[in-house]
């Protein structure tokens, strides 16, 4: 195995292997920022690229792109609250804000150190897991989906902040805009209209776009100035403040790089649930969870971490037993069997070196993106400090055309505006977003997971109880709720003992 | 007999009859479909118009309202602080909507390249004051852009609206 790792290290640390990298990790940066577009997009796109070079080489540049775009997504995340891909949604909730306070540097800086190290703990657990990958993959099934879902809507409660009754209420709003579309149940359509372009369920980029990206356009619009509020707090060195954070704050890392590992590992889960539930395990832990989404940095940190870490996570089932686990990894299938690697537990004794090859390059494309992204960092950061009224017209025309791009479906520029407004709506009576996109991106997931787990147990519902995965989840949602509730008793009760 | 005047604050109540009025909406709506297929939505719509039910009390004024909103709204949110209240900002608030529904009713039309310089163009002129120069700098750069990235570069058929697209 040590020969294979050095043969792999070898490879990739030619000049060619240097030169494929690169150019994976630059199309990712850029397509990973530009709202819409993403990764997957990018390795479609780069496939017909890939014919003539050799495995290892195609490989190591997939392994950039891979590595790369989460980055990308999170810097346009934290400048102008339009994530790049839909993982990204989380890192707007303190990222934006930390760059309204004129500390987009220190966002940006924390994002880049978290995605890197994130990547790299994944690619760690990657290797540790292969032998046992196929143990862990059979222990999900629908019952620990669901309370899989149930955990990360547990943290709708703690997520409110302040505005606890309108939180749920969007909570509730997001479930029901989960539902619309084709139901897992009986196959049928519910909630659509008659809109045909509804079938397939709201689609998630350009909802998120429109919560997001052109609320808050909107929003700029209304108020004037520029991203930033305090325009001479915008420096350079808060790029490393940022990398200190994550040093500082190395529990979060870990715990968002288990949890993206984890979850990454999971076929059809995805990165999109691996850095909500990351957030919302941040902010139940926390002792100030009052602070996130107001700009604290460990709101960036675990979200970025998870995002990153999936893709060593995702690779487990894609690589040793074929099952792609989100759209990127089907795609990246596509790449491997075009060069003749057929996935599966033969590839990994077969075909070890380009294994470790791509093992290494997403590794090596982590750091290197993130090494990017902080060279950059001290002009990304004067883009919050552009006035509103250049901003805003060029912001909605790329992520408008980026949406459009997706799916070449001009629904989702419509559905994106009508979000757009929605998220303006939102903001402005106080109803948190937060938990509209939780309750949506879970809602699917929850109700799927539910009927096919009374399915399998002939209507039972202590199914989700006699399982000992799925009762180790429940356990943690109740925990979910109890905990919060002992530590503000504790404090109500020290702060009465010391007046 | 009390003599407490009751105010109601009438902008933070519709938001929430709304509400109340689509969570009923898609309560009636679920029923439509059958068995299991309801049952999650129905269970969701209950909640929703529970949880509506009790935001439009917080907003009505009463000592059971003000006692409600106390308990469960609380003040602001993550989001409210970076709103501006609603009054004078109205008429901003509805013209920074109009020329985002303008942008894509355009492009409904005539496709994004035609409509992207003019949006920019305008928006910088017309909405910020901006000068000509600034403004058809900025325009012509972001047409650009996109016509390279996804035209050129990505080889996307960006959409060419109905006119052109048919």
């Amino acid at each position: 195995m040590l020969d294979t790792f050095l043969t792999g290290i070898q490879l990739l640390f030619t000049l060619e292997g240097i030169f494929f990298l690169s150019i994976g990790v630059i199309v990712g940066l850029i397509f990973g920022a530009i709202p819409g577009l993403g990764g997957t997009t990018a390795l479609a796109l780069l496939i017909p690229l890939t014919f003539g070079l050799e495995p290892y080489q195609a490989i190591t540049m997939v392994g950039g792109v891979m590595g790369s775009a989460e980055f990308g997504g999170s810097v346009s995340a934290i400048l102008i609250n339009t994530p790049g891909i839909a993982p990204n949604a989380a890192t707007c909730f303190d990222g934006y804000p930390l760059a309204q306070q004129g500390k987009a540097g220190m966002a940006i800086g924390a994002s880049a150190t978290a995605s890197s190290l994130g990547g790299l703990i994944g690619v760690f657990i990657l290797i540790a897991v292969i032998p046992i990958a196929k143990e862990i993959v059979l222990l999900f099934g629908p019952p620990e989906f669901f309370m899989l879902a149930m955990l990360g809507l547990s943290a709708i409660a703690l997520s409110t902040g302040a505005a606890f009754l309108r939180g749920l209420i969007s909570a509730g709003l997001g479930l029901m805009l989960a539902f619309v579309g084709y139901n897992a149940i009986s196959g049928g359509v519910r909630f659509t209209l008659g809109s045909e372009y509804l079938w397939d369920g709201i689609a998630l980029v350009p909802a998120l776009t429109g919560l997001f990206a052109i609320s808050e356009m909107i929003n700029l619009s209304v108020k004037g100035g520029t991203v930033a509020k305090e325009a001479g707090a915008v420096r350079i060195t808060r790029v490393f403040d940022g990398v200190k954070a994550v040093f500082q704050n190395y529990p979060i890392l870990l715990r968002g790089s288990a949890i993206g590992a984890f979850i990454g590992a999971i076929p059809g889960v995805g990165g999109t649930v691996a850095s909500f539930l990351a957030y919302s395990a941040t902010v139940q832990v926390s002792k100030d969870p009052d602070s996130f989404g107001k700009g604290n940095i460990q709101g960036v940190i675990a979200p970025e971490s998870a995002n990153n870490a999936k893709d060593g996570g995702a690779l487990i089932p894609t690589l040793a037993f074929g099952i792609p686990g989100s759209a990127e990894m089907a795609v990246f299938l596509g790449v491997l069997i075009l060069h003749g690697l057929e996935p599966g537990p033969l590839l990994l004794i077969e075909h070890e070196g380009v294994i470790f090859s791509l093992i290494l390059a997403l590794a090596a494309s982590c750091v290197l993106a993130s090494l990017i992204g902080l060279c950059v960092a001290r002009w990304l950061t004067l883009i919050t400090l552009v006035d509103v009224h250049v901003l805003v017209p060029a912001v909605v025309s790329v992520a408008l055309v980026g949406v459009y791009a997706l799916h070449s479906n001009f629904g989702d520029v419509v559905l994106a505006l009508v979000f757009g407004v929605l998220g303006y709506v939102m903001m402005r009576f106080n109803y948190p977003r937060i938990t509209l996109v939780i309750a949506f991106v879970l809602g699917e997931l929850a109700e799927r997971s539910f009927h096919q787990s009374l399915a399998m147990a002939d209507d039972d519902w202590t199914v989700f109880f006699t399982r000992g995965v799925s009762l180790a989840l429940f356990v943690f949602v109740i925990a979910c709720f109890i905990v919060p509730a002992i530590r503000f008793i504790t404090r109500r009760h020290r702060m009465q003992t010391t007046t | 007999m009390s003599s407490e005047k009751i105010t109601v604050d009438w902008r933070e109540l519709m938001p929430a009859i709304v509400v109340f009025v689509l969570a009923v909406t898609f309560l009636l709506w679920a029923q439509i479909y059958e068995g299991r297929e309801r049952l999650v939505p129905t269970l969701v719509a209950w909640l929703t118009i529970g949880l509506a039910t009790l935001d439009i009390l917080s907003c009505s004024g009463t000592r059971f309202g003000q006692f409600m909103g106390k308990v469960l709204s609380g003040a602001a949110s993550t989001d409210t602080d970076k709103v501006p209240k609603l009054g004078g900002v109205l008429r901003r608030q509805v013209i920074a909507v109009v020329w985002m529904s303008g942008f894509v009713a355009l492009v409904a039309v005539v496709g994004f390249l035609p409509v992207i310089p003019i949006y920019v163009l305008l928006f910088m002129r017309l909405q910020g004051g901006k000068p000509w120069r600034q403004s058809v700098i900025a325009a012509v750069a972001t047409s650009l852009f996109v016509w390279v990235a996804f035209e050129l570069l990505l080889r996307y058929n960006v959409y060419g609206g109905l006119l052109f697209e048919g």
